[in-house]
């Protein structure tokens, strides 16, 4: 997902990415039982393989463990528990886990997690919870960047329209418009400044407007874009709204 | 989140800001700056991994330190609720 948020300043828009990558819950595994492992690879190394596979997060029903009332994050409000059994010769892969919340899958059922050679068994029980992005990287819902809308200036005394910034663009933006330059669309604008360095007379400059910026969030799949949002504005809003409380309680 | 008081002055407050990092703090600075009864608004995180954030704000014309930080989180706030309301439009088209 891709849009533009004006009208902000860098801390603002750092804070919305900070929060959406760091405060919004999904579901990982978070604990592996091994009944047999034969394969080539130690318990650890496939339960950290495990961990990192998405998890399809369902928006309602589960809550944090630490929010839990049963304490030790086992009990169905807080866990979900997926199985795994598969004998080589074969790779199993993130398909081969079976849940038992419909709800709560893995993204994608083709990640490979071992391979498995002629007799070789794998039998396991995983726990998934939710968690924050804050406390492992398994539990980040996606990434969330953001960069800044470029101020394209021409200085039209020095400019002699010959086009060295047409070619050097490696976005391909810049047009020459009655022999002066002009940007078609400045969202595709890397901030490469090509053009600024290719042009003879130094004629451009490209400078970067600071309350307007262009976020891209890619999820991992646990969680649509929107909602990794939505979840982060607001979060960041029930965090500002605590502080005011407190500092009013502070004040007495 | 808990709030520490560490020292009070007659137009300063130094707090700290337990179980917050940058996210909440570099926000409210920033808000802060917008006041124009602010005169310093600061925060240090001595620790990346453990450490716990100290926030400093100064203030003039008689406005107390805790009454530009509740003014500043109350900004926020409003700015924050107006996105979540145009996401919420958006995302029903």
């Amino acid at each position: 997902m891709e849009f533009i948020l004006s009208g902000a300043n860098p801390a603002f828009a750092n804070s919305i990415r900070r929060a959406a990558m760091r405060e919004a819950p999904v579901m990982a595994i978070d604990e592996v039982e091994f009944k047999t492992n034969e394969s080539a690879m130690y318990d650890e190394v496939l339960a950290h393989r495990l961990a990192l596979t998405p998890l399809r997060t369902p928006l309602k029903g589960y809550v944090l463990p630490s929010e839990c009332s049963c304490r030790d994050g086992r009990c169905s409000k807080c866990s979900v528990s997926l199985t795994l059994k598969c004998e080589g010769p074969a790779t199993a892969t993130s398909g081969d886990l079976k849940s038992t919340d419909e709800e709560v899958t893995p993204v994608s059922s083709s990640v490979p997690i071992i391979k498995l050679e002629k007799g070789q068994r794998l039998e396991l029980t995983a726990i998934a919870r939710l968690g924050l992005g804050r406390e492992h990287a398994k539990w980040q819902p996606g990434i969330v960047a953001y960069k800044y809308i470029p101020i394209f200036k021409v200085d039209g005394k020095a400019c002699d329209g010959c086009g060295a910034c047409v070619k050097a663009c490696p976005q391909g933006i810049i047009s020459l418009v009655k022999e002066k330059p002009k940007i078609s669309d400045p969202v595709q604008c890397i901030l490469c400044k090509a053009c600024s360095e290719a042009c003879p007379p130094k004629a451009i400059t490209i400078g970067s407007d600071a309350t307007k910026f262009v976020f891209r969030i890619e999820s991992t799949g646990a969680l649509p874009p929107e909602q990794i949002l939505f979840k982060a504005m607001a979060t960041l809003e029930d965090k500002c709204k605590e502080f005011g409380k407190l500092v009013k309680k502070l004040k007495g | 989140m808990e709030l520490e008081l560490v020292e009070k002055g007659d137009d300063s407050l130094l707090i700290k800001v337990v179980g917050e990092d940058h996210t909440l703090c570099n926000l409210l600075r920033k808000a802060l700056y917008e006041d124009e009864s602010v005169v310093a608004a600061s925060y240090s995180i001595e620790h990346p991994l453990v450490g716990v954030p100290k926030f400093y704000v100064k203030t003039k014309k008689g406005k107390s330190p805790e009454h530009a930080l509740m003014d500043a989180a109350e900004r926020v706030t409003k700015q924050l609720e107006g996105l979540r309301k145009q996401l919420q439009k958006a995302l029903k088209k």
